[in-house]
C-alpha cells in the first residue's frame, strides 16, 4: 500500500515537470504553425496545470475545424496525448479525436493506427472507453474498408474482458456497429477463426453488470438494424433476460424479442412444461403481453408499443388480450361489458339500478382459474387501466394498429375503447377517439356504446368535441333509435356550445347520407309534421333546425320516398339552404322541380368527362395558335381565360387546374399587351410617362408567377420551369421599360448585371429541363449569352426587346393533381353591428377560426394580417399548436389575435385576412451545384413575400379613451 | 437454525401491546404515523432497516419492509393494485424478502375495470341532476369520499355543469386538508396538474350547511356516515326520500341492520325511530368502490416482490385456502395462513457475507477470461474469522497477518526404472517423454541434469546395487500434490524406448 501511495506521489511530481516541457514545445509549434486551428492550439501548450489544459481544450472544441487542417490538429493532439499524465486531459483529447474524425471531407484512416497504439498502453478505464468511442467514430466513417473494420473488431474483442463496465459497453457498441456482416470477408483475409460476432455479443447477455447486459442487447439490435440476420437461438437467451432485475435490460430485451419474432414468425418453439409447440410469433406475443404488467412503467410503455406492430399473431392469441375473467367469492361474474351486451340483445334498456344486477352466477372450478395470466391474457385490459398515461396511450395506439388489421378484433376491442373516452387525461381521450375513427370502417356501434360515446359530446374541450364529430361522420349506427339519440345529443351540444355549429352540421350531413333508411322513419317526428294539422313553420335561422334539415336532406338524396313526407315550407327551406349552404345540402330529385345540376353531377366520375375535355380542348386551341395576329391572340386568350374561370366555378374537381392555367394565360396576355404598347414605336426621349401600363404589367406578371408557384399544391418540376421562365420574361420586360424611362445609364448597369445573373441562375437550376424549352425566350437568350455578357446595357436592352417579341408561347403541361390553397375564415363572421369595445392602449383578444385547404406546412407559412383603418398593418404568426390537422390536405387554425390601437372617436372596421408566406428559393429543385454549397452566391435567394389567400373579414372595433 | 416467527394478532391494540416494550412506542399513538412515500428506507440502527413502499388504498398508506442483515419481511397492510382517480397503484421492487405478509380481503374476487363503474356512477349522477333531482352520496370521511369528490369535480369541469356539489363539514373537510398538503402522494394526473391548480382546491364542491338541504333545484351532497345509520346523511335522506326524482348512491358496503342495508335490499317502507313510517320513493343505487387489491392484484404483488414464502392474513379462511393453493402452484413458494394467535415458524438460511481481499480477487479474475455465471470456480484462499467478521485472503497474507512462518511440505518418491544407459541419458529420455505427454505444462531440462515440470523436480541417479536400474527421484510440494501424484503414476508405467536409443 505504501508503495502504491509513493507511486502516486511520484506521479504528481512528474506531472509538474511535464507541464514545463510542454511550454518548450509550444515555441517550436509557433514556428511551424500549419494552420489557423493549429495556432489556436498553441494555447494548450501554455497550460501550466491539467485544469488549464482542459479549459483550453474545451474552448478549442467550441469552434469548428476545417477539413484541411484536421490532420495537423490531430497530430498535435496525439503528441500531447503521449506526454499527458492527467487522465481527464487524455480523456478530453480522446473525445476530441473522435469529434475531429467525424469532420466532413477528412479521411480518418491515418489516425487509426495511432489510436489503436495508444489504446494498448492506456491504463485508465475511462480514457479507454473514450478511445474505443473514437475508434467507433473512425469505423463508422469508413464503412467500406473491410480490413479496418476487421481490425477494430479485433481490438474490441480484446478489450471485452476489461473489468470496467464502461469499456465493455463501448466494446459491445463497437461490435454492434462494425461487426462484419458477411463472413466471407474474413476468410480470405486471415486464417484466424471466423469470429461470430453474434456469439461474442450473446455471451455478454449474462454479464454481471446490468449496463453491459443492456449494451449487449443494444449491440445485437444494432446488428439487426445494419441488416445482419440474427440467429434464432438468441430468442431463448432474450427470453431469460425478461426477468432481469434491471428495467433497462428488460426494456431492451422486449425489443430484441420483438425483432426476433418479426424475423422468424413461423418457426415453432416448444412450450416449457408441456409437449405442445406454438409459433414463435405467438410465443413472443405472449411474452411481451406479460411485460405489460411489469413493475417498471418504462418497460410497460415499451411492451405496449411493440404489441401494436405484431400483426402476424394468430387471432386466438389476439383475442385473449382483451380477456378478463371476473369472479366474486369464487363464482363467475359477468363483466359490465357482457352485461351491457346481454341487456341490449334482450331488448331492455340498461337499467343498472338493481343491487343484484351484477350478482355472481355459476361456481368457478378452482383448478381452472388462472390468476396470473399465462401469455397474452388480459394484456390490454391491464395496459388500458395502467397508472401512467404514457402506458395507456401506448396501449390505445397498439389497439388501433391491431384492430386495423383484424376486423374481428376491432369489434371486440370496441367496448374498451369506448371506456377510454372517460379517461382522466385529455390526451388519452383524444387519442382513443381518433383510434376509434380510424377503425370505424370495421365496426358498428351498439346503442349502449353509442350512448357512452355521445355523452362525451358535452366535454368542454373543443378538440374532443370536434374529434367526436369527425368520429360520428364515419360511424355505422345500427338502429333508428341510435340516429335519433345521436341527433338529440348533437343538438344538445349545439345549444351548449354554439361555436360548434359548422362541425355539427357537417357531422349530420355524413350521418344522414350514411343512414338514409334509418332516418326515413324518423322524418315525421323530426319535422314535427302531423297527418291532419298544419304545424307552425319553424324559424329558418335556427341552427338546430338547420341541423335537422341537413340530416334529412342528405338522407333524402339516396332515399327517393322521403320528399313525400315533407311539408310545403320544407321545400321552400330546401331551396333556400341549397343556395346558402350548398356544401351541406345536396341536389335532390324533387317532384315538380327541374334538376338543374343533375346533368353535371352523375357524370363527374366518368373518364371521358366532357368538362375535362373542354378544358383540354380550349387549352390546346390556345397553344396551337402560335402565330395569330396580335389582336386575334388577345381575344382568344381573353375568351379562354373567361371560360376557364367559369369552368373552375362549376366544377370543383377541376378548379385547381382551371385556375392554374387561367393564371398562366393571364400572364401571357399581359405580356402580349405590354409588348403591343405604342411606346416601343416612339422615339426614345418621348416615352416618359407612357410606360405605366407596361411596368404595371411586368409587376403583375411577377406577382402572378409567385402565386402560381406557391399557392398550388402538387406543382411539379416541369411547371416550375415554365413559371420561372415566365418570371424571367417579366424581368426582362421590366428591364426594357426601365431602360426606356430612366435617365442615365448608372442604374441600368446594375439592373443588367442582375438580370444576367438571374439568367445564369436559371440555366444552372433547370439545366436538365432546357431541352424542353426549344425556341423559347430563354433558349434564344442562352444562345446569345456570350455576346450579352460583353455588351453595353443599351445593346442588351435592344437584343432583349427583339427576343421578347420573337419568342414563342410555351406550352404549360398540366400537372396530375393540383389544388389551389384556400382559406376560409369562419370566425369572426364579420356580421356583427356591435363594435368590440376596449380601452385604448390595452389589448383585446379576437378569436380567429379558419379552415385551410391544400396548404403545405401551414405552421410556417400561414400568417394572420390585421389592417387598421389608418393603413397600419400588423402581421401575426400563429403558434404551431394552433393548427390542427383533421384530415389529409385540410388544416384548421384556431388562434387568438391581439388587437390594440389608440383611442378612436367612432367605431370602425379592421380587416382580418390570412396570408401565405413564401420564400422563393424553397421550391427550386436541388441540383448538384446547389448542394455543393454554392447557394450563398445566388442572386435570387431569399425573395420573401406573402400572398393573401382568404377573403378578408371586417371586424367592428372601438378603442375607447381610458377614463381618468 | 435461524428462523422467523410470525403470529397474527386480533387487533392492532394487541400488536401495540407486543411492540411497546420492543420499540419503546408509547401506547397513546394510534397508528396513524405519517410515513414518507414511494420508497423511503431508514436505518434504525446498524442492523435493523425499515423501508416503506407506496400502497395506494388511502392517502399515506404504506407497505413496510423490515430488514435485519440479509433477512427481511414485507408487511403490506391494506393496499390497492389498481390506480384510482386520486391515488396511484401500490408498487414494490424485486426486494426478494424471506417472507411477504399480505392482506387477502378479496382472495377470491377478480374485479371488473374501474372505468365501467366510474362511468355508471357519473352517468347516474348526471342524469339525476339534469332531471332536477338531488343526489345523496353517503360516505365515510377518508378515502372513498376524496376519490368520488375528485371524480365529480373533474366531471363537472369537463362537462361544464353548474349544479352545486356539497360535502358535509367536519371530518371530510379535515381530511381534505391533508390531501391538499400531501399532493406528492397522489396519482400522476393530480401531481402533474398541481402546477396549475391543486385538484383538492375544489372549484365546484363547497361545504354543506344544514339549511341547503331544503334548497330547490338539483344538487349533489356527500354526507357522513357511509351506511346511513345516523348523523347528517340520515337526516338528509329523510328529507329527500319522498321525491322520486332524487337518488341515493351507496358507494360501499353496508352492515346488516343499517338503513343503508335495508334500502339496498329493496325495502321501500322504513320504520324510523318514533314509529314513523318513511316511504322511500327516491332511487337507490349501489356502486362498489373498494380500495383493496383483488386476487389478481395480490398475485401481481407477489410476482413483483419475488418472496421466498408468503403469509396470508386478514381474510376468510376458506377464501384464503384458494389463494394459498394458487400462490403455491404459480410461484412454487411456500404459503402460510395461520389463524389469529397461531405462530408460524419458518426456517431461513441466511447468507453470511465474507469480505474478499482485492488482491486475491484480481488474481483470480486474471485467470478466467469470460464471465460465466453457470460454472462455479475453485479458489484457493484462507478464511479468517475475527470478531464476528469474515474475510477471505490469500494464504501469504494470512500468514503475514497471523505472524506465522510458512511450512513447506514436500513429498518425495523414488521410481525405479530399468535403464542401462547413463544418468544423463535417462534424464534426457524422461524429459522428452514428459514433454510429449504434458503438452500444456512447462517442462524444462536443467543443465545439472535434472528435469523440472512446473515446480516438480525429477532427478535421475544410478542404483547403488544394480547398475542396470536407474532411480528417479520425484519431489513436489503439497500445493502440487495433484500433478505430482499424476507424474509418479506416469513414470511408474515406464518410459518408452527412444527409437534413437541405438542398440
Amino acid at each position: 500500500m505504501a508503495a502504491h501511495l509513493k507511486k502516486r506521489v511520484y506521479e504528481e511530481f512528474t506531472k509538474v515537470v511535464q507541464q514545463q516541457q510542454e511550454e518548450i514545445t509550444a515555441k517550436k509549434l509557433r514556428l511551424t504553425k500549419p494552420s489557423k486551428s493549429a495556432a489556436l492550439h498553441i494555447d494548450l501548450c501554455k497550460a501550466t496545470s491539467p485544469a488549464d489544459a482542459l479549459q483550453y481544450l474545451l474552448q478549442f472544441a467550441r469552434k469548428p475545424v476545417e477539413a484541411e487542417s484536421v490532420e495537423g490538429v490531430v497530430r498535435i493532439l496525439l503528441e500531447h496525448y503521449y506526454k499527458e499524465n492527467d487522465p481527464s486531459v487524455r480523456l478530453k483529447i480522446a473525445s476530441l479525436l473522435g469529434l475531429l474524425s467525424k469532420t466532413a471531407g477528412f479521411s480518418p484512416d491515418c489516425i487509426m493506427d495511432d489510436a489503436i497504439n495508444i489504446l494498448q498502453n492506456e491504463k485508465s478505464h475511462q480514457v479507454l472507453a473514450q478511445l474505443l468511442d473514437t475508434l467507433l467514430a473512425i469505423g463508422t466513417k469508413l464503412p467500406d474498408n473491410q480490413a479496418i473494420q476487421m481490425r477494430l473488431v479485433d481490438v474490441a474483442c480484446k478489450h471485452l474482458a476489461d473489468t470496467s463496465h464502461g469499456v465493455r459497453n463501448k466494446c459491445l457498441q463497437l461490435l454492434g456497429n462494425l461487426g462484419s456482416l458477411e463472413k466471407t470477408a474474413t476468410k480470405d483475409s486471415d486464417s484466424t477463426a471466423v469470429r461470430d460476432v453474434q456469439k461474442i455479443i450473446g455471451d455478454y447477455f449474462s454479464d454481471q453488470d446490468p449496463r453491459v447486459r443492456t449494451a449487449a442487447i443494444k449491440a445485437m439490435l444494432q446488428l439487426h438494424e445494419r441488416g445482419l440476420k440474427l440467429h434464432q437461438t438468441i430468442y431463448n437467451q432474450a427470453c431469460k433476460l425478461l426477468s432481469d432485475d434491471y428495467e433497462q435490460v428488460r426494456s431492451a430485451a422486449v425489443q430484441l424479442i420483438w425483432v426476433v419474432s418479426q424475423l422468424y414468425p413461423e418457426s415453432i418453439v416448444p412450450i416449457p412444461s408441456s409437449n405442445e409447440e406454438i409459433r414463435l410469433v405467438d410465443d413472443a406475443f405472449g411474452k411481451i403481453c406479460h411485460m405489460v404488467s411489469d413493475g417498471s412503467w418504462v418497460v410497460r410503455v415499451q411492451a405496449a408499443k411493440l404489441l401494436g406492430s405484431m400483426e402476424q399473431v394468430s387471432s386466438h392469441f389476439l383475442e385473449q388480450t382483451l380477456d378478463k375473467k371476473l369472479m366474486s367469492d369464487l363464482r363467475r361474474k359477468r363483466t359490465a361489458h357482457e352485461r351491457a351486451k346481454e341487456l341490449y340483445s334482450s331488448g331492455e334498456f340498461s337499467s343498472g339500478r338493481k343491487w343484484g344486477d351484477d350478482a355472481p352466477k355459476e361456481e368457478v372450478d378452482t383448478g381452472a382459474v388462472n390468476l396470473i395470466e399465462s401469455g397474452a391474457c388480459g394484456a390490454f385490459v391491464h395496459g388500458l387501466e395502467d397508472e401512467m398515461y404514457e402506458v395507456r396511450i401506448a396501449a390505445v395506439e397498439a389497439l388501433c394498429m391491431l384492430a386495423q388489421s383484424s376486423p374481428a378484433f376491432a369489434e371486440k376491442c370496441l367496448d374498451f375503447l369506448v371506456d377510454m373516452f372517460n379517461d382522466e387525461i385529455e390526451e388519452v381521450r383524444l387519442q382513443s377517439i381518433h383510434t376509434m375513427r380510424k377503425i370505424s370502417n370495421n365496426i358498428t356501434l351498439r346503442e349502449d356504446q353509442l350512448d357512452t360515446v355521445l355523452a362525451v359530446l358535452e366535454d368542454s374541450s373543443r378538440d374532443i368535441r370536434e374529434a367526436l364529430h369527425e368520429l360520428l361522420c364515419c360511424t355505422n349506427v345500427s338502429t333508428k333509435e341510435g340516429i335519433h339519440l345521436a341527433l338529440v345529443e348533437l343538438l344538445k351540444n349545439l345549444a351548449k356550445y354554439p361555436t360548434d355549429r359548422d362541425s355539427i352540421w357537417k357531422c349530420l350531413k355524413f350521418l344522414g347520407s350514411r343512414h338514409p333508411t334509418l332516418v326515413l322513419p324518423l322524418v315525421p317526428e323530426l319535422l314535427s309534421t302531423h297527418p291532419f294539422f298544419d304545424t307552425a313553420e319553424p324559424d329558418m335561422d335556427d341552427p338546430a333546425y338547420i341541423a335537422v334539415l341537413v340530416l334529412i336532406f342528405n338522407a333524402a338524396k339516396t332515399c327517393p320516398t322521403m320528399p313525400a313526407l315533407f311539408s310545403d315550407h320544407t321545400f321552400r327551406h330546401y331551396a333556400y339552404l341549397r343556395d346558402s349552404l350548398s356544401h351541406l345540402v345536396p341536389a335532390l330529385r324533387l317532384p315538380g322541380r327541374k334538376l338543374v345540376s343533375s346533368s353535371v353531377s352523375p357524370n363527374i366520375t366518368l373518364p371521358e368527362d366532357p368538362s375535362h375535355q373542354f378544358l383540354q380542348q380550349s387549352l390546346e386551341r390556345v397553344y396551337s395558335l402560335q402565330h395569330l395576329d396580335p389582336q386575334g391572340t388577345q381575344e382568344l386568350l381573353e375568351f379562354t381565360i373567361r371560360d376557364l374561370q367559369r369552368l373552375g366555378e362549376l366544377q370543383s374537381e377541376l378548379a385547381g387546374v382551371a385556375d392554374f392555367s387561367a393564371t398562366y394565360l393571364r400572364c401571357q396576355l399581359l405580356l402580349i399587351k405590354a409588348l403591343q404598347e405604342k411606346l416601343w414605336h416612339v422615339a426614345a426621349p418621348l416615352y416618359l410617362k407612357q410606360s405605366d401600363l407596361a411596368s404595371a404589367a411586368a409587376k403583375q406578371i411577377l406577382e402572378e408567377t409567385y402565386k402560381m408557384e406557391f399557392m398550388y399544391s402538387g406543382v411539379e418540376n416541369k411547371q416550375v420551369v415554365i413559371i420561372h421562365h415566365m418570371r424571367l420574361q417579366a424581368k426582362a420586360l421590366q428591364l426594357i421599360v426601365t431602360a426606356r424611362t430612366a435617365r442615365g445609364v448608372d442604374p441600368l448597369f446594375g439592373m443588367c448585371e442582375r438580370f444576367l445573373q438571374e439568367v445564369d441562375f436559371f440555366q444552372r437550376c433547370f439545366i436538365t429541363d432546357l431541352p424542353h424549352l426549344q425556341d423559347s425566350f430563354v433558349d434564344k437568350l442562352l444562345d446569345l449569352m456570350p455576346r450579352l455578357m460583353t455588351s453595353k446595357p443599351a445593346e442588351v436592352v435592344k437584343i432583349l426587346q427583339t427576343m421578347l417579341r420573337q419568342s414563342t408561347f410555351l406550352h404549360l403541361p398540366l400537372p396530375e393533381q393540383i389544388h389551389k390553397a384556400s382559406a376560409t375564415i369562419i370566425e369572426p363572421a364579420g356580421e356583427s353591428d356591435n363594435p368590440l369595445r376596449f380601452t385604448s392602449g390595452l389589448v383585446v383578444a379576437l378569436d380567429v377560426d379558419a379552415t385551410l385547404d391544400h396548404v403545405q406546412d401551414p405552421q410556417s407559412t400561414v400568417k394572420v394580417q390585421v389592417l387598421y383603418p389608418d393603413g397600419q398593418a400588423q402581421m401575426i404568426h400563429p403558434k404551431p399548436a394552433d393548427f390542427r390537422n383533421p384530415g389529409p390536405g385540410r388544416h384548421r387554425l384556431i388562434t387568438q389575435v391581439y388587437l390594440s390601437h389608440t383611442a378612436w372617436t367612432e367605431p370602425c372596421q379592421v380587416e382580418v385576412r390570412l396570408l401565405l408566406a413564401y420564400n422563393s428559393n424553397s421550391r427550386i429543385p436541388k441540383s448538384p451545384w446547389i448542394e455543393g454549397g454554392e447557394i450563398s452566391s445566388q442572386v435570387e435567394t431569399g425573395i420573401e413575400g406573402t400572398i393573401p389567400f382568404s377573403k378578408s373579414v371586417k371586424v367592428y372595433i372601438m378603442p375607447k379613451p381610458a377614463r381618468r | 437454525m435461524p428462523e422467523i416467527r410470525v403470529t397474527p394478532l386480533d387487533t392492532s391494540r394487541e400488536l401495540f401491546q407486543h411492540l411497546r416494550p420492543a420499540l419503546g412506542v408509547s401506547g397513546a399513538s394510534s397508528g396513524t404515523d405519517v410515513t414518507h412515500l414511494h420508497v423511503i428506507s431508514h436505518g434504525v440502527d446498524d442492523e435493523l432497516e425499515i423501508k416503506a413502499y407506496y400502497a395506494g388504498h388511502v392517502l399515506g398508506a404504506a407497505m413496510f419492509q423490515i430488514r435485519v442483515g440479509a433477512e427481511s419481511v414485507v408487511y403490506t397492510g391494506d393496499y390497492n393494485m389498481t390506480p384510482d382517480r386520486h391515488l396511484g397503484a401500490a408498487w414494490i421492487d424485486k426486494c426478494r424478502p424471506n417472507l411477504l405478509i399480505t392482506e387477502s380481503t378479496y382472495a377470491t374476487t377478480i374485479r371488473d375495470s374501474k372505468r365501467c363503474r366510474e362511468r355508471d356512477f357519473l352517468k347516474k349522477v348526471h342524469e339525476t341532476v339534469e332531471r332536477g333531482g338531488k343526489v345523496l352520496i353517503p360516505v365515510f370521511a377518508l378515502g372513498r369520499a376524496q376519490e368520488l369528490c375528485i371524480l365529480l369535480e373533474t366531471f363537472w369541469e369537463r362537462m361544464n355543469l353548474k349544479a352545486p356539489i356539497y360535502f358535509s363539514t367536519g371530518l371530510t373537510e379535515k381530511a381534505n386538508h391533508y390531501y391538499k398538503l400531501f399532493i406528492t402522494w397522489t396519482n400522476q394526473k393530480i401531481r402533474k396538474t398541481f402546477v396549475q391548480r391543486n385538484m383538492f382546491e375544489f372549484k365546484h364542491i363547497k361545504a354543506f350547511d344544514r339549511a341547503f338541504a331544503d334548497n330547490p333545484g338539483p344538487m349533489v351532497v356527500f354526507a357522513t356516515p357511509g351506511m346511513l345509520h345516523a348523523g347528517q346523511s340520515l337526516q338528509i335522506f329523510r328529507k329527500w326520500a319522498g321525491n322520486e326524482k332524487n337518488m341515493v348512491i351507496m358507494p360501499g358496503y353496508c352492515v346488516q341492520g343499517t338503513v343503508g342495508h335495508k334500502i339496498l335490499s329493496g325495502q321501500r317502507k322504513l320504520e324510523m325511530e318514533g314509529r314513523q313510517l318513511l316511504e322511500v320513493k327516491m332511487q337507490v343505487e349501489y356502486m362498489s368502490f373498494s380500495a383493496h387489491a383483488d386476487a389478481k392484484g395480490i398475485m401481481q404483488l407477489v410476482r413483483q416482490a419475488e418472496p421466498e414464502s408468503v403469509l396470508l392474513v386478514h381474510g376468510e379462511a376458506k377464501k384464503m385456502e384458494f389463494l394459498k393453493q394458487k400462490i403455491e402452484q404459480e410461484f412454487r413458494v411456500t404459503c402460510y395462513m395461520p389463524a389469529n394467535g397461531e405462530t408460524v415458524t419458518l426456517p431461513t438460511s441466511p447468507c453470511i457475507p465474507v469480505g474478499i481481499s482485492l488482491g486475491l480477487l484480481k488474481r483470480e479474475m486474471v485467470q478466467g477470461l469470460l464471465p460465466d455465471a453457470k460454472k462455479p470456480r475453485l479458489l484457493h484462499g484462507t478464511l479468517i474469522m475475527k470478531d464476528s467478521n469474515f474475510r477471505l485472503v490469500s494464504s501469504e497474507q494470512a500468514l503475514k497477518e497471523l505472524g506465522l512462518a510458512e511450512h513447506q511440505l514436500r513429498f518425495t518418491c523414488r521410481v525405479h526404472l530399468h535403464d542401462t544407459r547413463k544418468e544423463q541419458e535417462t534424464a534426457m529420455r524422461v524429459y522428452s517423454h514428459l514433454k510429449s505427454v504434458l503438452k500444456d505444462h512447462c517442462v524444462q531440462h536443467l543443465p545439472d541434469g535434472s528435469v523440472t515440470v512446473e515446480s516438480i523436480l525429477i532427478q535421475a541417479a544410478a542404483h547403488s546395487e544394480d547398475p542396470g536400474t536407474k532411480v528417479l527421484l520425484v519431489s513436489w510440494t503439497y500445493q502440487d500434490e495433484e500433478l505430482g501424484s499424476y507424474l509418479t503414476a506416469l513414470l511408474k508405467k515406464g518410459v518408452p524406448q527412444a527409437p534413437s536409443g541405438g542398440s
